[in-house]
């Protein structure tokens, strides 16, 4: 934390030092999870892990002289216009951020900036408006040392205010002491003294996240609010090299889509393979991009629309499941994996769905011909029986699929294998079936640790009491159908129903 | 996090106001608040000047305006420090009030009045909860510091004995040469929840000895803060406490036009444009709409910090160019300064999303205690299944809008954490109410008119 260069002193080097939330930050910035990295295309600079890391390298770039921006410097009266002109649809917002801002020497509280995510360019606004600003004074920089001499002074307001900028903020709440240490940084200016520091958090997560309860002290909230349809279109629409046509094409899919997310992010990424369908017929030159085209195009897309929605969608990953890092579920959309499975893997997906689905004490009626509770005594469904069934399913449906142990899947494994190998006449399969019928190789077991890897199965955590691991089955219903249809397995006669 | 009854109650309250601001004055006539034969300002230049420093006024660190019990407070502080220093004794205070009700603006006031009335004869230590977070990084700031006061040197690699040594030496050092060492412990509370109280056991035995003269000050806004403290902590504290309570309204009322009117004599700021500045806050001041907006804000918090906030942005909003302050400021502040977090993300929700909010309000219709986005994508089907509209989307879609609701934060993950199954069997609640729910559906431009009455009627099939 302490500045390295002997001159003026960094600004940041007047925080009282041997202090434990420091120590605090420097320890966890090394793991701190840079989550939403895949976020930020749309940024001009990338985020840095740490938001205390990122505020000292601005204010070290601050320090040599650099712009942060890579534009040249702009005149104060120019700044609003050039920046409506940048981040469209966001003249309110930048008229209060500007007049929160206000002159380089003009003290401010510290400013909150929040927004959902993808909201993003307008966070850069921020940035860049303030970075224009400190960019043009960064002469005047304080040293602890003039400070003491500073107070006595008549205050003028000759001393510029150093920004400090802490991006997001709400991955701070993740960290341990993370709560004293958002705290602690909004009263900076507090305790280091100084009065023209210039603290702006930005967070995807809104004040009452961090404020509330703890009885902080409140920084001033401002809300980036998400886009409406036209600006999305206004959007969308800039650095597009054939806006006539993208507009036509913006009119006929946006309101669709963005019924279902106005994350711009999200949106652009989907439309892009919708707007090369779109121009197909241009490229073939089947159509003319004339009003009469337009129309055509309209009608030529619309069958599209849906489907596109419906993929598109789900297949781009949120930073959510990201952070999830790999437990997300594997969903029929990844259907190319069902041909790069032997038959082996297969069959061990299915009897492991199977087990995640039906109760243990089942598996004798299924799957012994011999025995089980063959007797099947049929009650009538009484009032009180059906209500239990249905609670009994909304339980199943809170809980998830269920664990099992080893031992379970590899005995339905064999029974299926069994049983179904030998309808089918494949070559794979017959030395399979000698193999696995009569005894367990290592093959099979090589291929349960394959499948944990691809993450189709789950290897939870070892059971206390038993110590063998339990494992569960991550795929979807959809990919299991799949799967099945493609062995011709009858799924259906082995699932147990409520 | 989760909205109780008196919560929802109070934003239900806060939303009504909300709304008959809003609605009463919508659009500004900003000549209704300045008279036409009050001179116009021409110059941007000394508008930007008279900006600056009401600015600096607001968020310097010297605000000079005190109110009448803080000033009351400040006299107690005083005179126990002048006692203290008198008769060599030791002492401990604590200083409870809310935050931002001016604790540590009166403390450090009166540090400045008692150094300069005893000067050399006290060497103060300021230590926050915040920053120094176990008893070694305390005692080695403490250490620090007693080193920069008597210009010794301080050795980094100093042990926490050697510091705990030094810091006893020093004491009695100290009392010999009858200077008093004022420790000031900002966030005490914190220090409190510390394990063991060490640091305060420390400093509160040295204290009970003849050899060392020294007073402590905690600084809280935890009104409870000495209960915190364990027994044998208790016994050698004074429990003597100074309460900083936030001033009447009426008092704010009286204060607020003093903090924003121009100096008449300064040699930066034109007299005739600093009276004409001063007569039409004056004037602001006396109409009924900002009265009636002061009072919205002061029924909140009565914190000084509050207010300040407030007319910062106040401030902020004035239009250089007009050179005034008009009531179109005064609005736009206290639509800023309190925000409906939970309505404004409803506002920009999507369609599906609102879907998903309103199935998950029917399932707690139906008395369902836990869902997770399985058995809301179930309701939310059944609803589709029964009035077929074109917004029905396949799981995935709907789980990816699902997502998005967690991180609007309008849903929480009901036991905090996620569990490795994958986020849709995690059981979730609800963050808003019925009542928000319902005024978010209204205001949101999307909202479909059928989703309205799926919500409305919860028999509604």
């Amino acid at each position: 934390m302490r500045a390295a260069d002997g001159g003026g002193g960094n600004p940041i080097c007047c925080f009282p030092s041997g202090n434990g939330s420091s120590r605090v930050t420097e320890g966890n910035a090394l793991h701190s999870p840079n989550s939403k990295a895949g976020e930020t295309s749309r940024r001009t600079r990338s985020r840095a892990a740490s938001p205390l890391k990122a505020a000292i390298h601005q204010s070290h770039s601050q320090h040599e002289g650099q712009h942060l921006s890579e534009e040249a410097w702009i005149a104060p009266d120019m700044l609003y216009s050039h920046l409506v002109d940048r981040f469209p649809a966001r003249n309110s917002e930048i008229n209060q951020l500007l007049g929160l801002l206000g002159e380089p020497c003009d003290l401010l509280f510290p400013l909150f900036v929040y927004g959902g995510a993808s909201t993003g360019f307008l966070i850069d606004a921020c940035t860049f408006a303030v970075s224009d600003k400190a960019g043009s004074i960064n002469k005047g920089l304080v040293s602890p040392q003039k400070k003491k001499g500073y107070r006595g002074e008549e205050r003028d307001g000759s001393l510029p205010v150093v920004y400090l900028i802490f991006d997001n903020v709400e991955l701070l709440l993740d960290w341990s002491g993370g709560f004293r240490l958002i705290s602690a940084l909004v009263r900076l200016s507090e305790f280091s003294g100084l009065e023209n520091l210039g603290l702006i958090f930005i967070s995807s997560l809104g004040p009452d996240a961090f404020f509330s309860g703890t009885g902080l002290l409140e920084a001033i909230p401002i809300y980036m609010r998400d886009y409406a349809d036209d600006d999305l279109h206004q959007i969308l629409l800039k650095e597009k090299p054939n806006r006539a046509l993208y507009s036509a094409f913006l009119s006929a899919v946006l309101k669709p889509f963005s019924r279902v997310t106005r994350r711009v992010t999200e949106l652009s990424e989907a439309l892009e393979p919708l707007f090369q369908k779109y121009t197909e017929p241009i490229r073939r030159g089947t159509v003319k991009p004339d009003d009469q085209g337009k129309r055509k195009l309209f009608s030529f897309i619309q069958p599209h629309v849906t489907s596109a929605l419906h993929q598109t969608c789900s297949l781009s990953f949120s930073a959510n499941s990201l952070l999830l890092n790999g437990q997300k579920k594997i969903s029929a959309d990844h259907l190319e994996l069902d041909f790069q499975l032997s038959l082996c893997s297969k069959y061990l997906l299915i009897s492991a769905f199977i087990c995640s689905r039906n109760p243990a004490t089942l598996d004798a009626t299924f799957f012994d011909s011999s025995g089980g509770s063959s007797k099947k005594r049929r009650r009538r469904s009484s009032q009180t029986a059906v209500e239990k069934k249905e609670l009994e399913r909304q339980e199943k449906l809170l809980k998830g699929p269920g664990t099992f142990p080893l031992e379970r899947l590899l005995a339905i494994f064999c029974c299926i294998s069994a049983d179904f190998a030998d309808e089918l006449d494949e070559i794979e399969l017959t030395s399979m079936d000698q193999r696995s019928g009569v005894e367990m190789s290592s093959d099979v077991l090589m291929q349960v640790s394959t499948l944990v890897n691809a993450n189709l199965l789950y290897r939870g955590s070892s059971d206390l009491l038993e110590g063998a691991p339990r494992y569960r089955c991550n795929a979807s219903d959809d990919l299991i159908q799949a799967v099945s249809r493609s062995v011709n397995f009858p799924l259906s006669r082995y699932l147990y129903r409520m | 996090m989760e909205g109780s009854s008196p919560t929802r109650r109070r934003r239900k309250a806060v939303a009504e106001e909300e709304n008959q601001i809003a609605s009463s004055t919508d659009i500004p006539k900003e000549t209704d608040i300045v008279p036409s034969k009050r001179p116009r300002n021409n110059d941007p230049a000394l508008a930007r000047r008279a900006i600056s420093l009401l600015r600096s006024r607001l968020c310097g660190h010297s605000q000079p305006l005190l109110l009448p019990e803080a000033q009351e407070n400040e006299r107690k502080i005083f005179e126990l420090l002048s006692e203290t220093i008198r008769n060599a004794s030791n002492n401990s205070i604590l200083l409870l009030g809310p935050r931002g009700c001016g604790k540590s603006l009166v403390l450090n006031k009166v540090m400045v009045e008692i150094q300069h009335e005893y000067p050399e004869r006290l060497s103060v230590i300021r230590l926050s909860g915040l920053l120094h977070t176990d008893d070694y990084s305390a005692l080695r700031e403490i250490a620090k510091q007693l080193c920069v006061e008597h210009q010794l040197v301080f050795s980094k690699a100093a042990s926490f004995d050697d510091n705990s040594q030094f810091l006893t030496t020093m004491l009695r050092e100290c009392a010999l040469s009858h200077k008093s060492v004022v420790f000031i412990l900002d966030d005490f509370d914190l220090f409190a929840q510390m394990s063991k109280q060490k640091l305060l056991y420390n400093l509160l035995n040295i204290m009970q000895s003849r050899e060392a003269q020294a007073l402590v000050i905690g600084v809280s806004c935890r009104l409870d803060a000495d209960q915190l403290l364990e027994k044998r902590v208790r016994s050698r504290f004074s429990h003597r406490k100074i309460l900083f309570n936030p001033p009447s309204a009426d008092d704010l009322q009286k204060l607020l036009p003093q903090l924003l009117s121009l100096p008449v004599d300064s040699s930066t700021i034109d007299t005739n444009y600093a009276e004409a500045f001063n007569a039409s806050i004056q004037d602001m001041f006396k109409s009924k709409d900002v009265k009636n907006i002061l009072l919205s804000i002061t029924k909140v918090d009565l914190s000084p910090r509050h207010m300040l906030n407030f007319l910062f942005l106040v401030v902020c909003a004035m239009d250089w160019k007009y050179g005034f302050l008009s009531l179109s400021n005064f609005k736009q502040a206290c639509v800023a300064l309190r925000r409906q977090t939970k309505l404004e993300s409803m506002r920009d929700a999507s369609v599906l999303e609102l879907y998903l909010l309103v199935s998950m309000k029917r399932l707690e219709g139906k008395e369902r205690e836990t869902y997770n986005f399985i058995t809301v994508f179930k309701e939310y089907k059944s609803l589709h299944d029964s009035h077929s509209t074109c917004d029905l989307y396949p799981q995935e879609v709907c789980q990816r809008a699902f997502e998005n609701l967690l991180d609007r934060q309008l849903i929480m993950i009901a036991d905090g954490r996620r569990s490795s199954i994958g986020i849709e069997f995690c059981p979730v609640k609800l963050l808003v109410s019925s009542y928000e729910i319902e005024e978010g559906l209204k205001s949101s431009p999307v909202c479909p008119a059928i989703l309205l009455q799926w919500f409305a009627h919860e028999e509604f099939k």
